[in-house]
């Protein structure tokens, strides 16, 4: 029974080509025992508790995910020392807007060159809301077009994921969610006003 | 350029995919046209609600992940499904509630939708060894009269109670004659219900017991609670060894199958 193991760079490029191969590494990354293991540690020396830790390994790989698929990571810094990096700002400022001050540091071998801010790193709440408001407006199946067309499947895959009879018809179907999308955005232009203020 | 194409180019510009003088005539019609800017900010307001919407369904399969490595941990058992359902002595499938099945089938479900064929290959392995177990009836000799003194524990195993039958085998003393017996049994009913464990602790005194009657059964049955349980360690491997050194073990063949497929 041998475990997949992949470099940096096979996480990087499974993550951006999307598909079954993102899930594989995220997988992968969810089951790096060691890193949870220092992450787990570092929130449970600066006032969390396990459970704690644990969401900020969850939080800290979505982050990864996103900065990966978006070109936002430096490729000279490792996938690990980055993501403790992430997990680690977003813990700081969690207890940091909870009053908890007093940071034990960590000094592992990890690397710490990242200095992106947590507000950068995900929604915030009042941004989750919105957003959500106006996707939420999507039927269930449009959702999941976009979702798979921004996670980089191919049309072909979009049809045989939602079981469109082409690649043409899942097209034409992404094409109206997309425009449906824009249409609930811009009937709502107090909820925009408030996201370009971000 | 038709609403498609300011479509296209809006998305290609987003994705950082024009480059050199698109790029720039591009950032110069924005700077230009206020309708033309209000519509990038919506393209991009509408890739952020898409981009929450993969990070929220992430969230929710690593809590999942997360949820199935307590249970496994914990030892907590409301997944019936998980293990080969006891059957009665007329083969009927016995099923605690029609409930805890479509909620273990729905958690599988989900589990299979993020990692697909990447399921849990010890538990994969387990499932397809452990056959079940039949409880001996508990009228001997088809004979009403005579009933066996387990058949307390027979019948709550068979009704898939298996708390109760674990609750009336682990009573059973060690000056019992039919102590041995009992424990085998018992070692069955924890492993329905995933208490792999105390499954592996229990076939392991019948093991040391060394009863001709009951070692190779508790042998085979100690092994599969340790795989189930994800200890492949030097218990797991002596005695996968053993019964494969052994040509006239009763699973013989079954672990060098086993032994194949790890």
């Amino acid at each position: 029974m041998k475990a997949d193991t992949y470099t940096d760079k096979e996480v990087i490029a499974a993550i951006k080509s999307g598909g079954p191969k993102r899930q594989e590494v995220i997988r992968f990354l969810y089951q790096d025992a060691s890193l949870k293991s220092k992450i787990i540690q570092f929130v449970t020396r600066n006032s969390g508790n396990y459970h704690d830790g644990e969401d900020m390994f969850h939080e800290g790989i979505i982050v990864l995910d996103r900065n990966i698929r978006q070109n936002k990571f430096k490729e000279e810094t490792s996938v690990q020392g980055y993501l403790y990096s992430i997990c680690r700002f977003l813990w700081m400022n969690q207890i940091r807007k909870q009053g908890k001050v007093t940071l034990k540091e960590d000094h592992s071998e990890m690397d710490s060159t990242d200095t992106t801010t947590p507000e950068q790193l995900l929604f915030t709440d009042e941004q989750k809301e919105i957003l959500q408001s106006l996707v939420g407006q999507l039927g269930e199946r449009c959702q999941k077009i976009l979702e798979l067309w921004k996670l980089s499947y191919s049309m072909e895959e979009i049809a045989q994921e939602l079981g469109f009879s082409s690649a043409a018809m899942a097209r034409k179907n992404k094409y109206r969610c997309h425009k449906s999308l824009l249409e609930i955005i811009k009937k709502h232009p107090k909820l925009v006003n408030t996201l370009k203020e971000r | 350029m038709d609403a498609q194409q300011q479509f296209d180019t809006i998305e290609a510009y987003l994705a950082g995919e024009l480059k050199g003088s698109a790029l720039a005539d591009f950032e110069q019609q924005v700077k230009a046209d206020t309708t033309l800017a209000a519509l990038v900010d919506e393209h991009h307001i509408a890739q952020d609600a898409i981009e929450l919407l993969i990070e929220s369904d992430l969230r929710k399969e690593l809590n999942l992940l997360r949820e199935k490595d307590s249970t496994r941990t914990t030892k907590v058992v409301e997944m019936p499904a998980r293990v080969a359902p006891a059957t009665t002595a007329s083969g009927t499938i016995k099923r605690r509630s029609l409930f805890s099945i479509l909620a273990a089938a729905a958690s599988v479900i989900l589990l299979i939708g993020f990692f697909g064929s990447q399921f849990d290959s010890s538990n994969n392995l387990f499932d397809e060894y452990y056959d079940g177990y039949q409880m001996p009836e508990s009228n001997r000799s088809g004979d009403a009269t005579d009933v066996h003194p387990f058949a307390i524990g027979f019948e709550a195993y068979k009704a898939g109670n298996y708390e109760e039958s674990i609750n009336f085998f682990k009573n059973i003393p060690m000056e019992d004659k039919g102590y041995r017996e009992a424990q085998l049994h018992l070692g069955h009913c924890y492993l329905h219900n995933e208490n792999y464990s105390a499954a592996s602790t229990t076939f392991g005194k019948v093991v040391e017991s060394q009863d001709i009657r009951f070692v190779e059964k508790a042998e085979w049955y100690q092994l599969l609670a340790l795989l189930a349980n994800k200890q492949q360690d030097a218990t797991f491997k002596t005695l996968l060894n053993k019964m494969i050194d052994d040509k006239g073990h009763s699973y013989h063949q079954k672990a060098q199958k086993l032994n194949a497929e790890l």
